[in-house]
Order: C-alpha cells, then structure tokens, then sequence
C-alpha cells in the first residue's frame, strides 16, 4: 500500500512539473531560512553554557545615581568579591576581572598590539571551565607578573603550545612569566581573552579597599540551591558595613544624607548565562546579543514556513478537482476515509523531506553569506546539540502535517458519486483568497518594517551630529610618539593633503576615552542639589575647528601658552542643566582629587566660562546628549587629521611613513571617524541586512504561490476565456478580467498590514530618542512595491491564457 | 441477491428537493443480466449508486447478500464492497498516475493481498480482457474500448459476485461498444450478476430482463425473449 502512494506521490509530482516545482523549492527555501535562523538562535542561546557550573555563576552589576547622572554598570568595586566571599557562605569562590586597556606584546623580534588582554584572580581557572593544557590552573596566577595564555597566541608567538616558563615582554617594559596555557575560550563566550595576567601585579587597586568606585568585573561561583535574589536581598548590608564609613570619610555624608539628596547605590546579581541576551550594561565586555532580536527572527522563521505551507495546501487544493477523482475511484474501490488521509499526509511529508534535502543544500550554500550577514560565526553543526536536531525534525515534521493536513481532511472527506460526477470547488476557492491574503499581509508587514529600520537608519547617518565625521582620520597611541608627537603634528600639516589636526584622547564616537566628573555653579552646596554630572574632554585649541563642531557664543581657547588654563567651553546640555541666562562669565566649581583616586573635599577648583559649543551627539542617538565640557589641556591619546584630498590613500602612506620615522618600532594604527560612528549602529545595520535577505524570500515564497494559484486559474478558465475570445474579448480585457481578483486580494491584503506594520514599528523607534517618523512615503513605496510585483507575477499568466488560440482551449474540455 | 423494498431516494439542495426515486420495488437474483433503462434524470444512477453501496436511499429498505443495508455508516459500506460489487463506469474513472496492471491491482490492495497473490489476480483479469500486452501502458495511452476493458478488468479482478455498469458504452463508438458488451455477457455467462444502465436498446437487447424507469418509478419489466450470445 505504502508504495502505491509512493508512486502516485512521484508521478504526480513528475506530471505536474510546475506545480511539483513550485511547492518543492518554496518549500524549500522556507526551511532553509527557518534552518539558518535556527542555527542563529541556537548560537545566540548557547553563550557560556559550556561552563561546567554556569547555573551556579552570577555577575555583580552596580546601579548608581549620583548627583543627576544614573549608571548601569558591568562592574563594581574592587573589594567586592572578597568581602562577598569571605562574610557570605552562599559564596564559594569568585573572580575578578580588570581590562587596562591593550597591550603591545613583545617576544624576540614580535611585537603586537593585544586587546584581549585582562587582569584576572588565579581563581579563574575553579570558577570558569577553561581547561588548561599546560601548566598548573592551581597555582598558575598568584604570583605577580605571570600570566596564561590561549593556545592559537601561543602558537602565535612561539610557534608552539608548550611554552610554560618562556617569558613575554609587554609595553616594552615589564617582563611576564607563562605559567599556563589554555584551550581558546569558544566564540559563544560573552567574554574571549587571550592573555590573562595575575591580579597580583595590579594588587595596589586590586586591595585598595575603595568601595566607591567600580572597576572590576566580579563573578561570584554560588553553593549548590543558593536563591540569587534572596541572597541579593541579604548582602545590601555591606552598604552599611562598609561603604557608609567610605562615604563619610570623602564626602561628609551618612548613607542617609546620601539618599535623601536622592542619590542611591543599588547591586543585582545577573546570571552568567542570562549576560549574553539580557545584559546591556555600560562596561559590558562586548556587545551583547539582544534577546528581542532572538524572538524577531524566530518569529520570522515562523511566518516564512507558515507562508511556505500555505502555499504548499494552496496548490494542493487548487488541484483537488482533478486528485479528487482519483479519490472517488479510491473509495468505490473499497478504500476507507483513515487511508486517503494517510495517503495524503504520506505525501506531503515525502514532499517535504525532499525539500529538506535541497533546503540542507541552500543552507551549506549561503550560510557563509549569512555568517556575515549577522556578524556571527554560524556553522551547520547540526550534531553538537540534540535539541537543534529535534527542533530541526519536529519542524520538517510539523511543516509535512501542516501543508498536508487542509487537502487530507477536505479530499478525503468527499463524496465518491459527487466527485466522479465532477463536483466544483467553490469552498476552497474562498479559502484560498484567505490564505492569499494573509501571505501578502504578512509580506507587506515585513517589507513596511525593513523601510522604516531603514528609514532610520538613513536618519542616523544624515541627522545633523554636531560634528562632521567625513574626511576624518585618527592616529591611535598617539603618546608612542612621545616627545614627537607634535612635530609630528606640524610636520604633516605642511603637506596640503591634511587641512588641520588635534590631539585628544577624547573623540564623539564610542571606543575612545570618558571620564567623568562633578560640578555645581559656583556658590551652591554639591551635597544638596544643583550639581551635574558632566563629560571633562582636555583638548587643544584645534579640536573645535578640527571636528568640524560650531561655537554659538563666546570663544574658542586662545592659542597662548597659559592663557585659558582655568576655562570651559561647556555644551548647551550643561549651560540647560544648569540653568545659566548668560553662561559666557559664569564660573562652575568641582572637586580636586587626591593621589590614591578618591575625592579631595577641601581643594575645589573653578573653571570660568568662555563659550558654547553646539551640541553634538558623543553617544549611540538612542540617547540623550549629556552634559559635556571642553577644558584646555592635553591628551596625548589621538592624532586627529582633518584630509583635504580625494585620494586618501595617498594621505595615509603619508602618514605612515612619517609615523615609522618618529616612532621606530611602534605599531601604526589608525580608523576613520565614519566608520567608527557607523560601527556604533552595527547592530541596527546588522538586522536590516537580515530583515531585508528574509524579506525578499518571504516576497519570493509569496509571489511563487500566487504565480500557481494564478496559473491554475487561468487553466481552470481555459474554457471561459476560449469562448469569450470567440465571442471577440481583446487580449487586454480578459487579461484583467484573470488578474482582477488577485489585485482586489492584494489591496484588502494592504489594509490589514498598513496599520499592524505602522504600529509594531512604532514600538520599536521607541528606543531612539534621535527617530524619523514613519510617514506616506513608507506606505506608499510598499503599496506600489507589492501591487507592480503582484501584477507581474499574475498577469504572466493571464497573458499566456488569453493569447491561447480558442480553438485549442474549446477542444480540451 | 438483492432485494429494494419501497425504495426512496430524494435529494434536498438549499431550494429544491427532487425526488430521484419513488416506491422502487426490485428483486435481482444471483447470475441475472438486467439492464435498466429510462430518460435522462429518470433516476437510474441513483439507483445503481444505492444497489453498488456507494450511497444509503432516504427510505425503504435494501437488502445485499441477505444483510439489511439500508443504513450504514460509510465505513461499512466500504468494508461490504471490497470484493464484492465491481463498478464500471461511462467514462471510466481510471487513475491516470497508475498504469494498466496497478489500475487492475488496486481493488486487491484494499482487501490486504500479498503482492504474489495481487500478481496472479490481475494478470488472469488482464489475460481475460486481453489486456496483458497493456499492462505497463497508462490510461491515457489507450482507445476508449481498451481504457474500459481495462476498467472491466479491474471490477472482475477481486471475483466481485455484481458488477455494475453504468452506461459502459456511454463514450465508445458502436464497434468498441459491442466488444465491451460481449465481455460482460461471457462474464454473466461464467456466473456474474450484472446491472447495468444503458440507453441503448441494442445493449439491452444482451439483458435477461430490462427495466423501465420513468420519474423514480419502476414502469415495466420485461423478460427478453430469447437473447444473443
Ligand atoms: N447529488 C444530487 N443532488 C441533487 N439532485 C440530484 C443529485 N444527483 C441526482 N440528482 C437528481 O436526481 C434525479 C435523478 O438523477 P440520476 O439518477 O442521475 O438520473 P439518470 O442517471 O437517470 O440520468 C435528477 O433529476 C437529478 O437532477
Ligand atoms: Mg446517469
């Protein structure tokens, strides 16, 4: 019996060839796509789950507001961790982690700049599973100046993996010894280092005992049943054991005094593998996945295998008619409804296995161009995880089940005498146009969604920024030119390729320097209000001109040696912020510091106020502009060049090679002030990409189902059009007569998605605070966009019925 | 073989009810050729559907084989058709994804034979309608005459003790039309119960008795006198 089905199964798919192909390869695509967006998510779901005890792990993140500003930090304070580890015995271990930055690394002739480069406890190795190839994990990192490292730097460096007790030399002067080796940390990490060096050799900070400022990243290893929120509900007394006397101590206030002027210190406990999806800390270690991204694109998976199905039943019961009579033989013969069902179901699920295998071929295809697509690494390890094959499975079957089930349950259930009298479908025609409509809906959703991310994308890179991003290169390590640094300034600005240039560690895009202090205007009391928490960027007097920004009163600083020492340039934000009527003259006042970092209340110093700088946008434009002033004064961190050329390959060379003159031996690393603003919007960048590949197959697996229906409803009236060309019909009028319907179904189709796709995108620009509207135009170009695509997919058919000659389409039935 | 007592048959449609047959009272003895005649819209394929099984009359009674089958799930229906009721119909209602030889196989698959035993079975219906040198042939590749030989075949095929025909020479020319209306009257010769449905008076002349329907009614039966071979 099975293989009487098996061949109807082929002969029919191999009789009707278009149709076959139509459902195969839709269907096809529709799980390829809900295959890649599988391997996404699972990529997405299985960060640092390889962890031996990641249930038991939990990252101390610090919520402060201080004085007007709030911040949600990745980090907290150093003592943290031991404190918790040592009063607590729900803790069993913790580690700390703390960047300095990058390192130029240097063994024999091989000298490279490392960012993946950390400070960590020895206890790294217990609380973290990061096996450890060579070397002893107990006992690798408590002596000052040792480090691990990954196996590829290893390999790297020495051309070999066993190289504990070789010697590497960083920044050129502090020698560290290798006392282990490790196994590369997997890319589904929310953190990938690739050296790690003793805490010891920062033990000055690491043991400092200051509980209020927050630099160290601080995991805590739980005993076994420990209640995460319980336990965070039990340890805020430590703000009274041990940061209340801190807070005396440098600013003259309880903890009391501290919250009532509305300031507050808030810790959570998030779970090691909860950062990756959850997390979007300021001082994350990478940026995080979004777990809204996650249900976007699953959801998209969704519809596109729904859209797929629908096509699939579509065809199915488009043909009905004709498989109909093969049923009414079936059940005059003998046969009972339960075995024209497990016919049916039978079919569609070999139809759908076949379109599995070239949905697996597709897949291996494109998944390189997807890789890149999404910026992650997505591999078809199909193996590695049992959930990924039976969610792959259950979807293969789900799918069969689904595109199979309307024909199974409708064919079966007919009447034998009716359908071999030949009975007219005008049910399922109704159907059908259901289904039309609510593929082209959801396909108008999605195209409406890709114009608006892209319509604000487009925002993003035309809004008016305060500063001009364009023809600008920066030189990075600018210091390592050390006494050359402005020589090397001056001595490229002679070139006409370079317009003007600065030096700052201070730039408006995200990678580079912030730093963070208080002021109040002068004469008001910092502990009871009008303070703010304001950007301080040192720069010189090119800055302003050099990035293109615009002062809108007052001055710029003068370019004598001395003068200008005790001035501010503050942002409009700040001028707002504080409420000045006629800033230029107004003196704001902050606190000095003392050598150990911690606040000197005594010394204040003062700043009086020469100009206003428009404000410019040094943040992601999901975010407010913040309080900012500019200060005279150096930060050796940047070479900043404005280029006055096309050729901007030229402009580099140039500066190269005047960079390997003055600083022999010294890495040249430079970027482009766009691309780094870009870079801050890749993610947003990264789904459009993504949003707009799985738009165009949504629009293709829709279009290839209505390229059936319509070829079928042109065949279906082969015989009415026949006799309406006898009865002299033009070409032109029984081509819209066919296409009409569709259109009609397409427009209604236009209606339902015009107000969802409006408000889902709506939600979503709700997380700018810089944002386009979605306006006409959006509805427009999609209204239009899908009608032309519609139509021409309709009317090929249209057009190949009416130009049949009558004669033959009379003669068929 | 079969008795209709007061047999009724009235389909109800949103506006109309007709009224396919009224008060059909009819007895078919095992091994009879009987023809039934009549007008277009008389009646007769609603009555063929309901002896076949493939339909329950609104009222009456009817009796198969001695079993009261007047109302039956659909199931049961089938259950009591395999292998006994073979169908031949006007236009011949052979798949068109199947070939000659699965055609003829299928009512065997239903009754859950082994592929030997199938094999045997359809090729002796095949040899018997001399259609062998077609097995692998689809229905499309035949004459009319053959694609209806091949659907005798196929009714014969299980042993099925009726075979009901409705108009089988309904789309043949006259000579295809007598090979077919031999076949039936050697295999009523061999034992076979026929009915069948004809407007041909010629094809009646192969019955036993011819029955007149007029409206749903029973009008006259005849016996024919002495009938050819
Ligand atoms: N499925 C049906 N629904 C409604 N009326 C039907 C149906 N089948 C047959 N009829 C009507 O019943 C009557 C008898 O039909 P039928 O038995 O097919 O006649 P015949 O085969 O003698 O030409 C006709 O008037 C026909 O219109
Ligand atoms: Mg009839």
């Amino acid at each position: 019996m099975f293989r009487n089905y098996l061949k109807i199964t082929f002969r029919n798919l191999w009789n009707n060839k278009s149709y076959s192909f139509i459902n195969i390869v839709g269907l096809a695509f529709g799980l390829a796509s809900c295959i890649i967006i599988l391997l996404y998510v699972n990529n997405e779901l299985s960060y640092d789950k390889h962890h031996k005890k990641a249930n038991r792990i939990a990252r101390v993140a610090s919520f402060i507001d201080f004085s007007g500003s709030y911040l949600e930090l990745a980090t907290t304070s150093a003592p943290m961790g031991p404190t918790l580890r040592n009063d607590y015995t729900e803790v069993e271990d913790m580690v700390r982690f703390r960047p300095r930055g990058e390192f130029l690394v240097r063994s024999g002739d091989v000298n490279i700049k490392e960012s993946d480069i950390i400070f960590s406890d020895p206890s790294v190795f217990n609380v973290f599973t990061i096996p450890v190839i060579h070397g002893n994990a107990e006992t690798a990192l408590l002596e000052p100046y040792t480090l691990a490292l990954s196996r590829s730097k290893a390999l790297k460096y020495f051309g070999t993996e066993n190289v504990v007790g070789k010697t590497l030399l960083l920044d050129d002067d502090q020698t560290f010894k290798i006392t282990a080796v490790y196994e590369d940390m997997p890319e589904t990490s929310h953190f990938n280092f690739e050296f790690l060096l003793s805490m010891e050799t920062n033990a000055d900070e690491a043991n400092n005992g200051v509980w209020i400022s927050n630099n160290f990243r601080t995991y805590l290893l739980l005993k076994e049943g420990t209640d995460l929120k319980a336990f965070e509900e039990n340890f805020k007394s430590i703000k009274k054991t041990y940061i209340e006397p801190q807070l005396i101590q440098f600013t003259g206030n309880t903890l009391e005094d501290f919250q009532e002027a509305g300031n507050s210190i808030e810790y959570e406990l998030q779970p090691l593998t909860d950062i990756h999806l959850h997390s979007d800390l300021v001082a994350e270690f990478e940026p995080n996945g979004n777990i809204k991204y996650v249900f976007l694109f699953s959801g998209l998976a969704g519809f596109i295998l729904i859209l797929a199905c629908i096509n699939f039943m579509n065809l199915s019961t488009a043909r009905s008619v004709k498989r109909a009579k093969e049923v009414g033989i079936r059940k005059t013969l003998g046969s009972v409804r339960k075995q024209l069902v497990t016919q049916f179901f039978t079919e569609s699920i070999l139809l759908c296995l076949f379109s599995f295998l070239i949905a697996l071929l597709i897949v291996e295809l494109t998944l390189p161009f997807f890789s890149n697509l999404s910026g992650t690494n997505l591999v078809s390890n199909y193996f590695s995880n049992t959930n990924l094959i039976l969610s792959i499975a259950g979807i293969v079957l789900v799918t069969g089940l689904l595109s199979g089930s309307y024909p199974a349950v409708m064919l079966s259930g007919f009447q034998p005498i009716k359908v071999l009298k030949g009975v007219l479908d005008k049910g399922t025609s109704r159907f059908r146009s259901l289904l039309v409509v609510f593929q082209f809906s959801v396909s108008l959703v999605v195209i409406i969604g890709l114009l608006v991310i892209n319509k604000q994308l487009n925002f993003i890179q035309n809004q008016s920024l305060g500063f001009q991003k364009e023809q600008t290169v920066i030189i990075h390590d600018a210091y390592t030119l050390d006494t050359n640094l402005n020589v090397y300034k001056e001595e490229l600005l002679k070139e006409p390729e370079f317009k003007s240039a600065t030096i700052s560690s201070y730039l408006p895009v995200s990678g580079f320097s912030m730093n963070d202090q208080t002021f109040w205007p002068k004469g008001d009391d910092p502990v009871q209000g009008n303070t703010s928490s304001t950007q301080v960027w040192r720069v010189d007097t090119d800055y302003i001109p050099t990035l293109g920004m615009e002062i809108i009163e007052g001055r710029n600083f003068s370019e004598d040696r001395g003068a200008d020492d005790n001035t501010v340039i503050l942002n409009e934000a700040l001028a707002n912020r504080f409420g000045f009527e006629e800033p230029l003259g107004e003196v704001i006042t902050t606190f000095t510091q003392k050598p150990d970092g911690s606040f000197d209340t005594e010394n204040l110093r003062e700043f009086t106020v020469i100009g206003i700088v428009k404000n410019f946008h040094f943040r992601s434009l999901r975010e407010n502009i913040a309080p900012l002033g500019l200060f005279k004064g150096t930060s050796r961190g940047n070479v900043i060049f404005k280029i006055d050329s096309q050729d901007a390959g030229a402009a580099l060379s140039k500066l190269e090679n005047s960079w390997k003159e003055m600083a022999p031996g010294q890495p040249f690393s430079y970027s482009f002030l766009d691309e780094r603003f870009d870079r801050m919007y890749r993610t947003e960048n990264r789904v459009s990409n993504l949003v707009f590949a799985f738009s165009v197959l949504i629009i293709i697996i829709a279009c290839l189902g209505l390229f059936g229906l319509s070829a079928y409803s042109a065949e279906q009236r082969t015989k009415e059009i026949g006799i309406r060309k006898v009865l002299g019909a033009s070409v032109s009028g029984i081509v819209s007569l066919v296409s009409k319907d569709f259109l009609k179904l397409i427009l209604i189709s236009f209606l339902i998605a015009a107000p969802v796709g409006y408000f889902i995108m709506q939600q979503w620009l709700k997380e700018f605070t810089y944002k386009t509207n979605i306006g006409f135009d959006v509805f427009l170009i999609s209204g239009i966009g899908i009608v032309v695509i519609a139509s021409i997919t309709v009317s090929w058919q249209s057009i190949k019925a009416a130009l049949t000659n009558p004669v033959k389409s009379l003669k068929s039935e | 073989m079969i008795q209709a007592k007061n047999l009724k048959k009235v389909y109800s449609t949103e506006e109309v009810e007709t009224t396919a047959l009224n008060n059909v009272n009819i007895e078919i003895k095992e091994g009879e050729f009987v023809a039934i005649m009549g007008p277009s819209g008389c009646g007769k394929s609603t009555l063929l559907n309901i002896m076949g099984l493939l339909d329950n009359p609104s009222d009456g009674e009817y009796h198969f084989l001695g079993h009261d089958v007047s109302n039956r799930t659909e199931r049961e229906r089938a259950q009591l058709r395999k292998g006994n009721i073979g169908f031949i119909f006007q236009s011949f209602n052979l798949i068109d994804e199947l070939t000659v030889f699965e055609n003829v196989e299928l009512p065997l698959l239903y009754l859950g034979m082994s592929a030997d035993e199938r094999k045997e079975k359809a090729e002796a219906a095949l040899e018997r309608m001399s259609m062998m040198h077609r097995r692998n042939h689809f229905p499309q590749q035949l004459s009319g005459g053959q694609q209806q030989r091949v659907a005798i075949a196929r009714a014969v095929v299980a042993n099925a003790k009726l075979i009901l025909a409705d108009e089988p020479t309904g789309n043949l020319d006259s000579d295809h039309g007598n090979e077919v209306m031999k076949v039936l009257a050697e295999l009523n010769e061999q034992g076979t119960t026929i009915v069948m449905v004809t407007h041909s008076p010629h094809d009646a002349d192969f019955a036993m008795r011819v029955i007149h329907l007029f409206d749903g009614h029973v009008v006259t039966e005849n016996m024919q006198e002495g009938f050819h071979v």
